[in-house]
């Protein structure tokens, strides 16, 4: 099989490589690997990864060379893949070839259905990189420089995908504390953008929280604290939304009738959100729901309203034990999806290699 | 034919509420939209049947433009099909997915005893040959049926809601539609059963005006459906006006539905002049 890979990923190349590489214009890059005589090449680049999947030539067959010693019978294969990562050095203008890693046939085949099925990916199942093959793939295809290889090798990395998302549970579940915190909220409210949110407190974790939710384009979000100075400077750093206003100590009852979800993170020492507060602010809100999250030690909401009709409180150590089942549950899946990804680059390799004969056997999708 | 085909859709609606568990257990997607298949050759097979039972029942001149929802085959069956219908189209337009493992086991049921009832195949008796009986019955079945999903939306929400409150969501749950969005739905779906309900009976007493010289009679059925009214009308009054939103609003609709189970069955064996289900009165 004539496919070779080369990348660099977050495990082998520092930030700065990956940077100038994913600076690149992809256009000319495939440009560059076919006038050097690679008449297939799709680039794939992610925050996490760039890789350049190269299909045609002869001599890129054998095993890899880059990361082990060379054989002086696999000149012709060094030399092969030692052209490829110089090209990419003389585009990037850095060096790059201790960083880079090579994959060959079968090896190749297996990572690039790795990766499209997010078992290669620092949040193992996460989709996006699902659509960022795909794009790869399809920019790849507009130029002329995909052949009957690479579209099915690369078809068959998205069904391969799409199929491991489905049929097991690698991508069930938020892994952060701040995306499990977003989803409990979505399960209440749905989407955010009718949502009020209150932040209560100025600090650090406040700032992060205020960041996260209007990031999900939240109607509106009001600070309180008990030192106004400091809410006004925390809404000044986040000058650049427009939805977001600064109420004082003594408005946080009215604050908390308007608002849906609430985050609660001072430092008081004491809990500043009592029952009889959310009771109060429970009789003006017309029925509606209020999600109170407390991420504060002490407390600054007391346990009590979470037993009122329609108030859900989570505390911090809530959403971290949602984030452990969530990456427990998705540890136990990966060994399903890692076996059914090398069946599925087994059946490739055996058509490619009967392609190769002549004798091109059937690959369906719908096994 | 008719029968088999009345039975075939009996073995659909089977394995399509089967699949609603599965997907209730297993939260894969594909259980979801088996189900849907599954009901959706129910539903065709069931409304070939019902087709067919037309025909045959048209061959009595007086029967002509009727149709053959009295008796407890053809109101249980009439019953689990707009029941059937109901649901396919709540699930294809929101695909609530859960809402099956609520909702079928009661069109099973409805289909399961109208499977043991015999079918009457005879003239009407000349009471019920009114263009008012036409719509009476047909008007109370779809709000049963309508009612029946409303309690399936009552129910996921009821889940859904102990779920949060648990402080560890099972997956599923993130696959529900929202809490808010189910309240609005499940509000939605009762305001149009009630609206249903208040024309059925309506048409009923418009019907009894002519049979029974009043439009009104001391009869258990009766009772129970101005009972289950008034129920599904608290429901929406308080929601509108108190703000009894998501679980205590659903309770109080679901004591609605409870009174409506009674009046369909246990009316049917109380009630004078309804005694059509059971006791072919």
């Amino acid at each position: 099989m004539q496919l070779l890979q080369i990348g660099f990923s977050h495990k082998t190349a520092p930030a700065p490589v990956r940077e100038t590489l994913a600076r690149l214009a992809p256009e000319r890059l495939l440009a560059a690997y076919l006038e050097a005589g690679w008449p297939q090449t799709v680039a794939l680049s992610t925050c996490n990864r760039f890789e350049v999947y190269l299909w045609g030539r002869a001599a890129a067959m054998g095993p890899p060379a880059l990361s082990g010693g060379r054989s002086p019978l696999l000149e012709g294969a060094a030399a092969s893949q030692s052209s490829a990562v110089r090209l990419l050095e003389r585009l990037a203008g850095c060096g790059l070839e201790a960083c880079a890693q090579a994959r060959r046939a079968e090896a190749a085949v297996l990572h690039l259905f790795e990766v499209a099925a997010g078992l290669d990916s620092l949040v193992v199942g996460e989709t996006e990189i699902l659509g960022q093959v795909k794009t790869a793939y399809e920019r790849a295809r507009a130029c002329g420089l995909t052949g009957k290889h690479l579209n099915v090798l690369f078809q068959r990395a998205l069904y391969v995908g799409k199929r491991v998302r489905r049929c097991t549970a690698i991508a069930a579940g938020q892994t952060s504390v701040a995306a499990v915190a977003v989803q409990l909220a979505e399960a209440i409210f749905g989407e955010l953008t009718e949502s009020l949110v209150l932040v209560v407190g100025a600090g650090q974790v406040a700032e992060q929280a205020c960041r996260h939710f209007l990031c999900r384009k939240v109607k509106g979000l009001t600070i309180v604290n008990r030192t106004s100075e400091r809410a006004e400077a925390l809404a000044a750093s986040l000058a650049g939304w427009p939805s977001v206003r600064v109420r004082p100590w003594a408005g946080l009852a009215p604050a908390l009738a308007a608002a849906d979800v609430v985050l609660a993170a001072t430092g008081a020492g004491r809990p500043v959100i009592t029952g009889e507060l959310v009771s109060a602010a429970r009789s003006a809100r017309s029925g509606r729901s209020l999600f109170l999250i407390d991420v504060a030690m002490p407390r600054d909401v007391e346990e009590a309203v979470h037993g009122l009709d329609g108030v859900y409180l989570y505390r911090l150590e809530d959403l971290e034990r949602i984030v452990a089942e969530n990456i427990r549950s998705r540890q136990g899946e990966i060994e399903k999806a890692r076996l059914f990804v090398r069946q599925k680059a087994a059946e490739f390799c055996a058509w490619a290699d009967s392609v190769s004969r002549g004798r091109e056997r059937s690959l369906s999708h719908c096994d | 034919m008719e029968p088999a085909l009345f039975l075939a859709s009996l073995i659909f609606y089977a394995l399509a509420a089967a699949a609603a568990y599965l997907y209730l257990f297993s939260r894969s997607q594909r259980w979801s939209v088996l189900t849907l298949h599954l009901l959706g050759a129910g539903l065709a097979l069931h409304l070939a049947s019902f087709l067919l039972r037309l025909r045959v029942f048209w061959v009595f001149p007086e029967n002509r433009y009727l149709l053959p929802v009295h008796g407890a085959f053809g109101a249980l069956s009439a019953l689990a099909l707009a029941l059937a219908v109901t649901f396919f189209l709540v699930e294809r337009t929101r695909r609530l997915g859960i809402l099956g493992a609520f909702v079928l086991p009661w069109i099973v049921l409805f289909s399961g005893a109208a499977a043991l009832a015999k079918p009457a195949l005879a003239p009407l008796p000349p009471e019920l040959r009114s263009p008012w009986m036409n719509l009476h019955p047909v008007l109370l079945t779809a709000a049963y049926a309508v009612f029946t999903n409303a309690f399936g939306v009552g129910l996921a929400l009821l889940v859904e809601d102990r779920q949060l409150k648990s402080r560890a969501p099972a997956q599923f749950c993130y696959g529900l539609p929202s809490l808010d969005e189910l309240d609005r739905l499940h509000r939605r779906i009762t305001a149009a059963g009630l609206a249903l309900l208040l024309a059925g009976i309506f048409m009923g007493a418009m019907w009894a005006r002519r049979a029974w010289t009043a439009p009104w009679g001391w009869d258990a059925k009766l009772l129970g459906a101005y009972a289950t009214a008034a129920w599904y009308a608290a429901y929406l009054y308080m929601h509108a006006a108190r703000g009894w939103r998501g679980r205590r609003g659903v309770c109080l609709a679901m004591c609605g539905f409870a009174t409506l189970v009674l009046t369909f069955l246990g009316g049917d064996f109380m009630s004078r002049l309804h005694g059509y289900v059971f006791r072919g009165g």
